[in-house]
């Protein structure tokens, strides 16, 4: 143990080139043999290179993985990225769907207040008819879902309830008019035949032509009847 | 993420990344990459080379390795082949990546199965295994469980610094630190230095000597 520890220090010494020239020499001459020294000497440039090549592999597969990370960092900013920008054009696309349905609302009500022969109180009428509507349903989303079918623009709609000295505004889609407008009474009699010429998308029925009560009004192409009611 | 990460990640410009993205490396660039320790090269690699190498180490079903940890070693051995010159350039780069990685995977599974049958099955190409790389594997090993100032002072006396990369063209250079300069930048003694030096290499030797595995790589 003690000449390993002789030799150690000699080995260290020889490689730091601070052994005395004779000492060197004796050395290199014991290198050659004296088996022990010499495989020690061996182990010794073995495991020092065995030590760097341990830490050149370390060194380099940090690196890699240093790499690897700022790469992985980086697609991830980057799918980030992309998916706010997705999000951004979703959000635009639901927000002009809405935009475009509002739109729409307000062209249906402008239509029916428009200057086509209705004139501004008839336009006061109906709106009074719909408010009549919000009463009978109790909100404004059960008005919003009975409402009439803007999209066909039949007026009066089903259960719409209007007072003796009201103006009734009958509204159709121009192309289903095909010569006349009927109203029936409770009963089912025919108690109005009206000709319409073609074309033509509104009747004003002036006030007091019907008596209060429950009525059903079609023309002969719009299969459904549509209810209305005329209070005292 | 730490700080240097986060300057790497953002330091990264659009353009230059955009750029990234379309470049198409030939081989003697790749390789030339790798030999200059090029990163960008590393992520060039990463980015085209992993996707196969993932699905290969994939293909193993009995394998509960990660692939990006397949791929880490695997290029780290072909970086260091390249380095030292031991790839001969018979094949593509991505062909001996392959082909290193898929060696690392197959040493896995003979390491589980214990079984001779896989050994048929390890490639047989020239370059891609080196004798070194299980005794680097077990020094490895036995580094770790040293102590950190066990680990300095011999890195000092073998000549490693340590912001400073290693670069061998060609083998290993050996260089060794004299104590009289690990002294002074260990602020002590020459003869504590030398000594701390003495105490911490025999226990790496006594370690070895004891590893089964190791003796029996080392003769």
């Amino acid at each position: 143990m003690k000449k390993n520890s002789i030799n150690d220090d000699l080995i260290e010494r020889y490689l730091d080139n601070t052994l005395p020239v004779v000492e060197r020499e004796l050395f290199d001459e014991r290198l050659k043999t004296d088996p022990t020294l010499s495989k020690e000497f061996t182990d010794r440039i073995m495991l020092q290179k065995s030590w760097v090549k341990v830490t050149m592999h370390n060194q380099v597969k940090q690196n890699i993985g240093h790499v690897i990370t700022i790469e992985k960092q980086y697609r991830k900013i980057l799918t980030t990225k992309w998916l706010a920008a997705a999000s951004l054009v979703v959000i635009i696309g639901i927000g002009s769907l809405f935009f475009l349905q509002n739109n729409q609302n307000t062209k249906d009500r402008e239509f029916l207040l428009s200057s086509k022969g209705i004139n501004k109180d008839n336009g006061e009428k109906m709106i009074q008819g719909r408010q009549n509507e919000v009463i009978k349903y109790g909100s404004v989303d059960s008005l919003v879902k009975n409402k009439p079918d803007v999209n066909k623009r039949y007026s009066p709609a089903d259960n719409a309830v209007f007072n003796a000295s009201d103006t009734i505004l009958f509204t159709w889609p121009a192309n289903d008019m095909k010569g006349k407008l009927i109203i029936f009474d409770q009963k089912g009699l025919k108690v109005l035949e009206k000709s319409i010429q073609t074309g033509l998308v509104e009747y004003k029925l002036l006030p007091s032509r019907l008596k209060p009560g429950t009525y059903t009004w079609t023309i002969p192409t719009d299969e459904l009847k549509h209810q209305f009611l005329i209070k005292n | 993420m730490n700080d240097q990460l986060k300057k790497d990640v953002t330091g990264l410009s659009h353009s230059f990344v955009l750029r990234y993205n379309k470049i198409k490396y030939t081989e003697t660039e790749i390789l030339e990459g790798i030999a200059t320790n090029n990163d960008n090269m590393i992520r060039y690699i990463y980015k085209n080379f992993f996707p196969g190498i993932k699905s290969m180490v994939h293909s193993f079903h009995t394998l509960f390795l990660d692939a990006e940890d397949v791929f880490q070693e695997g290029l780290t051995r072909a970086i260091i082949n390249v380095r030292e010159n031991r790839f001969k350039g018979t094949s593509s780069f991505y062909t001996y990546l392959t082909s290193i990685c898929r060696n690392v995977c197959l040493k896995e599974i003979q390491k589980s199965v214990k079984t001779n049958d896989v050994s048929t099955s390890v490639i047989a190409m020239e370059d891609t295994e080196t004798p070194d790389d299980e005794l680097i594997n077990r020094m490895t090993v036995l580094k770790d469980k040293m102590d950190e100032a066990c680990k300095q002072i011999i890195d000092l006396r073998f000549g490693i610094q340590k912001d400073k990369i290693l670069l061998p063209e060609e083998g290993v250079s050996l260089e060794n630190t004299r104590f009289e300069e690990i002294a002074r930048q260990l602020n002590i003694e020459t003869d504590n230095a030398r000594q701390r030096f003495k105490r911490c290499f025999e226990k790496l030797k006594t370690a070895l000597s004891n590893d089964y595995l190791w003796r029996e790589l080392a003769n």
